[in-house]
């Protein structure tokens, strides 16, 4: 018996065969050259031919699936798995990070490849980073049929690689950054600053610290506000450039010094 | 950073919003996003028609590049950005439960879908904005904005697969037991359609948006990045008749509310069945590439460009009289509604294959050789006829299934008079181009008198015509909108307001045994008859 | 008792297969397309360029050998991957992974010998239209290569997880299914870009 599905996508691909066979004789093609894509003989507009010779082809391959799979009938599911009746298709499987993360992680790679190629690199890694954990979620929720057991299964096998690489990765680009702020500032101003930064720092952690309960979402977004600071300032000055760099060289008792002419 | 743990968190609720890969969620987040970026292209149209009403020099925009800029940003906007979405959104949330699936196919992939498209629109705007676009005729565009608009342009389309591959898989493998393919209701076997064409037709439109990609960065194009080139290259996905292909999903719409709303079997299920995917066919528009003619073969006055018009025009008649028919055969039951009067998403449903119907007619008419019409605005007035079309069917598809996805009721009358009003801005821009289009009027008209073929009273007569049409479809776009967004705070709408026939208006689909196409109407008369 | 207690676990409950299958096969199928435009407008333009009777490739840039020996690597990364669906479907864990680790090599190796070949070319990007499309195809094909070596990677994280084979066959055929797509692309090139140059 041939399935609707079957059905359609045969009748795309004798559909889309016929007129590829027939935009190849009208547009000027010779006996053969249809029939046989263009093989011996000639089609006329080859993008007209191809086009539809693709098409065909790829309908052709849906219809082979579809009449191998019985249309993905529910039927046919339950029959393969000798059940009575056939499992869901696909559970609710809850709230996931993992698409946005990707999908940035995509959004990065395409604007890197046009604006600069750190970019572009940095997203080709966020992309493959999220492969690996979304394949482990994926991964954990076939585990068993207990939710927390699975995820804790994941997370003891991805924790120990997770946090290492996230605080590394983190204080990597704060370090970045800072060093970016240090260097394009005067010299005595990047006394003040890496003074003033560390006095902030030290002065958030005592009031954290002595306020146990602060709650914990306060807690995150000053944290990340701070974060997110930090970067933008690094990207700033990374952008504006170091200070001048001056050596005055000369006799025996010259010493290296560091002037501030340019500002 | 695990997932699972968000529950268990308590995830706050900036948390639940990028996380959610519900399918429900999902499809509002593509409707939001969809009719927001409709706005946009809305605008940037009654812009490009306000520039078009003085040909001496460029009033709205600075310079003929500018116009022609915001000109393809208004045809890529309605197509990719706006309609597509739309109609992706409507089938995400609804086909799931039209099949009777707790959720979508890789669910997460759907979000993924989602995000990657939304961050793709965002960087194809972007790249307008900054004077990038598609490349302008004189040059006059900055190359790298023109390559950031293609490569937003390669995200959209790689959303728009991913959610389609989400769909499709969800229409075949996520049916209840009973529900074959053939029973499945109209909608979904039309997105299923639609679906394998847009599989088949959006991966050409990124062969060629990287073609033209690779040959810009960094260099002298040699030849298909060439910033006159590259609009040619993709304009065959923003006119006939790639545009079936992406508004046909409205027939389903359409024939999933007439017969609820009429409280009647449709007659010829199969015979819908057939002519949907025949329409779907001759949709398959990426041959049509007119950049590439061979000299001697140009495709657009290739016989198989005309069959494909005239056959375009015939099914649609064909759909349009099994429609009539429908109508026909169950005006008895109209009466019997609240006040008296047909259901706004069925007075839309008819007006949206109405516009479907007028867009295949002028399509036949502008592949006439004598009328030399392929060059003109009548090209214009097809593809907003098309999309127009389906726009007014997404707005019919909105307000039937809007209570079940969003739960809250929205004001059937402002709905219906939104539909109106696009249905007549549509009509206008569409008649006015055609008879501009008669008169020689090409369709870019650039800056300049030359430019625009040869404009004399009656065409700039006929572009106030126009322009109002397309303040009018802003207008109803906005009022759908403002309808939309009375839904989020709306009374709570009954579960099955319609009367339904398809499993998606059931209480527990996994309960309904499924017969026929119409299990509900099944239970319904079976229950009638017993008692 | 303590955290990190393990509890018997509840068995998974049963998917319905094939799920992954379908969905895989509509993305090949939209992958297949995108190869097929590009091949449809490298055969146009290559098409009218002979006939202004223009040069395409310049004489001798093209040599025969390193596409064949790609072939051959590509032919034996198909069989490899049929190895894998078969241990896959036959429940032979082992196999299985040797074979899906072995065709994931020769996706790598295919990769680079593809870097060789295009240095072998030695033209660059922007010779003239020929090489624009020549790079175009043959750097996407690349890519989709990388995509399914990733994808293999991925499926053999799983594998070493235990989920390889039997309830979870579907991911070895799924990736299988995108890899003869791969297979089937490059052949088209070899045939219709590198022979036919």
């Amino acid at each position: 018996m041939l399935t609707t599905g079957f059905k359609l996508w045969f009748g795309i691909f004798v559909a889309a065969f016929g007129a590829a066979v027939f935009a190849g004789y009208t547009s000027g093609g010779d006996e053969t050259g249809p029939l046989t894509v263009a093989w011996k003989g000639a089609v006329g507009n080859h993008v007209s031919y191809g086009l539809l010779i693709s098409v065909a082809a790829v309908a052709f391959g849906l219809a082979l699936f579809s009449i191998a799979f019985r249309d993905g009938d529910a039927e046919a599911a339950a029959e393969l798995l000798g059940t009575e009746t056939a499992p869901p298709a696909q559970r609710p499987v809850g709230g996931s990070w993992w698409p946005i993360f990707a999908a940035l992680g995509v959004g990065a790679t395409a604007v890197g490849a046009v604006v600069h190629p750190a970019v572009f690199v940095i997203g080709i890694c966020a992309v493959a980073a999220i492969a690996v954990e979304w394949t482990m979620t994926n991964w954990s929720e076939k585990l068993s049929g207990d939710r927390a057991h699975n995820a804790a299964q994941r997370e003891k096998l991805l924790r120990p690689v997770e946090i290492p690489v996230l605080g590394t990765l983190g204080v990597g680009v704060l370090v970045l950054a800072m060093s970016r702020v240090l260097l394009a500032s005067s010299v005595n101003g990047a006394v003040v600053v890496a003074t003033v930064v560390g006095v902030v720092v030290l002065c958030g952690a005592i009031v954290i610290s002595r306020n146990p309960n602060l709650p914990r979402g306060m807690v995150q977004g000053v944290l990340l506000i701070g974060f997110v600071a930090v970067i933008v300032a690094g990207i700033v000055t990374a952008a504006t450039g170091e200070r001048e760099f001056h050596q005055k060289g000369g006799g025996e008792h010259a010493t290296d010094t560091q002037s501030e002419d340019g500002h | 950073m695990t997932d699972t743990s968000l529950e268990a968190d308590g995830a706050t609720a900036l948390e639940r919003v990028v996380t959610s890969t519900d399918a429900n969620t999902l499809g509002r987040y593509w409707l939001g996003a969809g009719s927001l970026t409709l706005l946009a292209s809305l605008v940037a149209g009654v812009l490009v028609a306000l520039e078009r009403l003085d040909l001496g020099g460029a009033e709205v925009f600075g310079s003929a590049d500018e116009i022609f800029q915001f000109w393809s940003a208004y045809r890529v906007g309605l197509v990719l950005l706006a309609i597509v979405p739309i109609i992706v959104g409507l089938g995400t949330a609804v086909a799931p439960l039209q099949v009777g699936s707790d959720s979508i196919a890789f669910p997460r992939m759907a979000a993924f879908s989602f995000w990657t498209w939304l961050i793709g629109a965002g960087t194809t705007i972007t790249g307008f904005l900054i004077d990038g676009g598609l490349g302008t005729p004189d040059a006059g565009s900055q190359r790298q904005a023109v390559a950031l608009t293609l490569v937003g342009l390669l995200m959209v389309i790689g959303g728009l697969l991913g959610a389609t591959v989400s769909l499709l898989t969800t229409i075949v493998c996520g049916r209840v037991a009973g529900l074959t393919l053939r029973r499945i209701p109209l909608f979904s076997w039309t997105l299923l359609v639609a679906g394998t064409f847009w599989l088949l037709t959006l991966p050409v439109l990124a062969a060629n948006a990287v073609l033209a990609y690779v040959d810009l960065r960094g260099r002298t194009a040699v030849r298909f990045g060439a910033e006159d080139a590259i609009w040619e290259q993709l304009s065959w996905s923003f006119s006939h008749p790639q545009v079936y292909a992406f508004a046909l999903p409205l027939v389903g719409i359409a024939f999933d509310i007439v017969p609820v709303s009429l409280r009647n079997r449709l007659a010829n299920h199969d015979v819908v069945l057939v002519l949907t995917t025949l329409l779907g066919v001759v949709g398959f528009g990426a041959y049509a590439q007119s950049f590439f003619d061979t000299p001697g073969t140009p495709v657009m006055y290739q016989a198989i460009y005309v069959v494909d018009a005239f056959a375009a025009a015939l099914i649609a008649l064909a759909l349009f009289g099994g429609l009539a028919d429908t109508l026909r055969r169950g005006a008895g039951n109209l009466g019997s509604g609240a006040g008296n009067r047909p259901p706004a998403p069925m007075v839309l449903s008819v007006l949206a294959m109405l516009l479907l119907l007028a867009a295949a007619a002028v399509g036949a008419l502008r592949v006439v050789d004598p009328f030399d019409l392929l060059a003109t605005s009548a090209t214009g007035a097809q593809m907003t006829l098309t999309m127009g079309a389906a726009f007014v069917g997404a707005m019919a598809g909105t307000l039937w299934w809007g209570d079940r996805i969003f739960g809250k009721v929205s004001s059937q009358g402002l709905g219906l008079l939104a539909g109106l009003a696009a249905v007549v801005g549509v009509l206008m821009i569409g008649v006015a181009d055609l008879l501009s289009g008669f008169m020689g009027q090409n369709d870019f008209t650039g800056a300049s008198l030359a430019a625009a073929g040869s404009p004399d009273s009656g065409v700039d007569a006929l572009n106030v015509v126009a322009l109002v049409g397309s303040v009018l479809l802003l207008v109803g776009a906005l009022g759908w909108f403002a309808n939309g967004i009375r839904r989020l705070t709306g009374a709570a709408a009954p579960a099955d307001p319609w009367g339904g026939h398809t499993l998606e208006w059931a209480a527990d689909a996994s309960t309904v045994e499924v017969t026929s196409e119409r299990p509900l109407l099944d239970a319904l008369e079976h229950a009638g008859s017993a008692s | 008792m303590a955290a990190g207690t393990e509890v018997a676990p509840v068995e998974a409950p049963l998917a319905r297969p094939r799920t992954l299958l379908v969905g895989t096969a509509f993305a090949t199928g939209a992958a297949v397309m995108f190869f097929g435009a590009l091949f449809s407008l490298y055969s146009s333009v290559r098409n009218d360029t002979l006939a202004w009777g223009a040069e395409w490739f310049p004489e001798g840039a093209i040599e025969l050998k390193p596409g064949g020996s790609l072939m051959s690597t590509f032919a034996m990364a198909a069989i490899t991957m049929a190895w894998a669906q078969y241990s896959a479907i036959h429940e032979d864990r082992v196999h299985g992974l040797i074979a899906l680790g072995l065709t994931a090599l020769l996706g790598i190796a295919a990769i680079n010998q593809t870097v060789f070949y295009f240095n072998d070319i030695g033209l660059p990007i922007d010779h003239n239209v020929a090489t624009t499309l020549l790079y175009v195809i043959v750097g996407t094909h690349m890519v989709m290569t990388g995509i399914a070596v990733l994808w293999m990677g991925l499926v053999l994280l799983r594998g070493f997880g235990g989920q390889g084979t039997g309830r979870h066959q579907d991911l070895v055929i799924a990736v299988s299914i995108f890899w003869y797509a791969v297979v089937a692309v490059y052949s088209v090139i070899w045939l219709f870009i590198y022979v036919a140059k």
